[in-house]
């Protein structure tokens, strides 16, 4: 009986609301594979992206008392994570001239091998991306924002945001295998 | 129209895939995470009592240092209506004896009429004649004339005739006891000398700033590895009481901080990612300092504090390793084997934050010990090793480096 409640995110929830630290940590670990997965995405490293976590379920913590129990948690726990995320690159790129001096990029010629990338890799091959560029790319095509709210959230002006799209899509082209998908 | 086609494919190839995709937890991350959060909660303390330490010290020091002028003023004064008040026991005798009646004047009287007046005077002169009585023993005649003043009042029409009387008989002794009094306050009160020792005063306390010069080499060392630093500047050391000082001043320092990040794949045969950053910055410090033992040629101290930062330029150089899967094709007896090899790449990007764009208050915590040796004497050489520790993320990119060495200061 005491398992099952444990299971129930709305009673973990409720405990977290208590300030329990059993059930906070009930909630950790539950979610944390997907928030790092999702940390993992705007993040360039994986120390980066576990402290984006890390802050995350602080703000979460903090916070969990205006979550809308009706709707569901990972949305708003991976809004929580994406907002940390664009926070930290905000602020360690404030007034930043970023210039790339040296690259080299993964050009994988094999055929059929788009059918075999995993998560793992297309992460990889998105931090071949500028950093922008890649966060542009994940909230427009992945995350489904505009432009406009994509300008706000990173303050950028939003002819900007059109560009690092244009250039992340292509820079994006030349690094997939496309022989495979015009097949 | 085909290739728009394979591009969305490929965006859907993406976002299918990062959408199904969940890591796995990390055994000891919720661990890591309550010891990381108590660190904060222990940070936000620290800053917040130190803050209030800083105000509390401040009060304290301005609370000081205008008690120390009073007390200075107070002291010139005394000394002043000490050396007059030597000269009055003739005058007084005199006076008293040949009009004792005296001491009710038609001016004093008069002078009684206004009582808030009158009231205010018998509050200064006491105070004047109570210094001067323990600084010089004087005779106690003239303080004996004080409460005369008081007892008039119960009888002023009786002895405003009596002195009427007095008056006319011996019109030069007419400046009674109370007016003598009256003026030698009066001349204490306005003469320019006090403003004098005053200055000399001020002077003596203007030689406790001690300024000086300053090198220091060190080390900066962040979790992974260490780098050679070094700074320089200016001081000054300001005296609050005999043995604890304010030390302040303004260093310019160049930094290198080397920072080793593990890759994505943990089991990545590839070397570690790398960050170097070359960082100058400025560092005020706000310290206070002990000397615990104190000889005349050499001094032992302690010393603690803060360091606000202001970056003046950042270059980070970021080289991050990966394995890129290659294909290898092979030819064996006419037949064209293909495999795949894992091979290390290495990607370099550099960048460079712009100058006075990062101010961070409080952004170090100062512990020092330090040496002292007598030169001349004006002239006295520092050896102190330091730590300066970061109380948050330093510098455009959240650094976290410790740095030691020691500072070399010649002082006058």
């Amino acid at each position: 009986m005491e398992s099952r409640k444990e299971e129930n995110i709305e009673f973990i929830i409720q405990g977290c609301v208590r300030k329990s630290e059993k059930y906070q940590e009930l909630l950790y670990k539950k979610f944390f594979g997907y928030a790092l997965s999702v940390a993992l995405i705007y993040n360039r490293h994986r120390s980066d992206a576990l402290e984006v976590v890390n802050d995350s379920f602080v703000k979460v913590f903090s916070k969990i008392g205006k979550y809308d129990t009706s709707k569901p948690f990972q949305g708003w726990l991976r809004k929580i994570v994406i907002n940390t995320s664009i926070d930290n690159l905000r602020r360690n790129n404030k007034d930043r001239q970023f210039v790339e001096t040296d690259k080299y990029p993964i050009r994988d010629e094999t055929p059929n091998v788009i059918s075999h990338l995993a998560a793992q890799d297309i992460i990889k091959i998105l931090n071949l991306l500028p950093h922008f560029h890649k966060t542009v790319f994940c909230l427009y095509e992945i995350e489904g924002f505009s432009h406009e709210e994509i300008a706000e959230q990173l303050g950028i002006p939003i002819s900007s945001s059109r560009v690092y799209l244009t250039r992340a899509k292509k820079q994006l082209r030349e690094l997939f295998p496309v022989n495979s998908m015009q097949e | 129209m085909k290739n728009n086609k394979t591009e969305s494919e490929i965006f859907d190839q993406i976002k299918q895939s990062l959408e199904n995709y969940e890591e796995a937890y990390i055994p000891g991350s919720w661990e890591g995470f309550v010891q990381k959060k108590r660190i904060r909660q222990r940070k936000l303390f620290l800053r917040i009592a130190s803050g209030i330490a800083a105000c509390l010290l401040l009060g304290f020091v301005g609370i000081n240092l205008v008690h120390f002028e009073k007390r200075a003023n107070l002291k010139s004064t005394a000394e002043q209506t000490a050396g007059r008040i030597r000269i009055a026991p003739d005058v007084e005798t005199k006076s008293s004896k040949k009009t004792e009646p005296s001491v009710v004047s038609p001016k004093s009287d008069l002078k009684q009429s206004s009582p808030a007046l009158a009231e205010s005077k018998a509050k200064r002169i006491p105070r004047a004649v109570l210094i001067a009585e323990e600084k010089h023993k004087a005779s106690e005649q003239p303080v004996v004339s004080i409460p005369a003043v008081d007892s008039t009042k119960k009888n002023s029409t009786l002895a405003a005739n009596i002195d009427l009387r007095s008056n006319s008989n011996k019109p030069d002794t007419t400046k009674s006891r109370s007016d003598t009094i009256k003026d030698k306050t009066t001349n204490t009160f306005l003469n320019p000398a006090p403003a004098k020792e005053n200055q000399n005063l001020a002077d003596a306390s203007r030689r406790k700033v001690r300024f000086g010069i300053n090198f220091s080499p060190g080390v900066s060392s962040s979790q992974s590895s260490g780098a050679f630093n070094y700074m320089g500047g200016i001081s000054a050391d300001i005296s609050l009481f005999s043995n604890v000082q304010l030390s302040t001043g303004l260093q310019i320092e160049n930094q290198s901080i080397v920072n080793k990040l593990p890759g994505i794949v943990s089991v990545s045969t590839a070397p570690q990612n790398e960050t170097k950053t070359k960082l100058i910055n400025l560092d005020v410090p706000i310290n206070i300092t002990w000397k615990f033992a104190s000889e005349k040629s050499h001094a032992y101290y302690v010393s603690a504090g803060l360091s606000s930062l202001v970056y003046l330029r950042q270059e980070n150089k970021n080289t991050t390793y990966s394995d890129m899967l290659v294909p290898v094709s092979t030819v064996i007896a006419g037949e064209k084997i293909e495999s795949y090899s894992i091979v290390n790449q290495v990607s370099v990007t550099q960048d460079v934050v712009t100058p006075t764009q990062m101010i961070d208050f409080a952004g170090r915590i100062n512990i020092m010990v330090g040496f002292e040796k007598k030169l001349s004497n004006r002239l006295f050489i520092h050896f102190e090793p330091y730590a300066k520790i970061p109380s948050s993320g330093q510098a455009a990119g959240s650094l976290n480096h410790t740095t030691t060495g020691i500072n070399f200061k010649i002082s006058f």
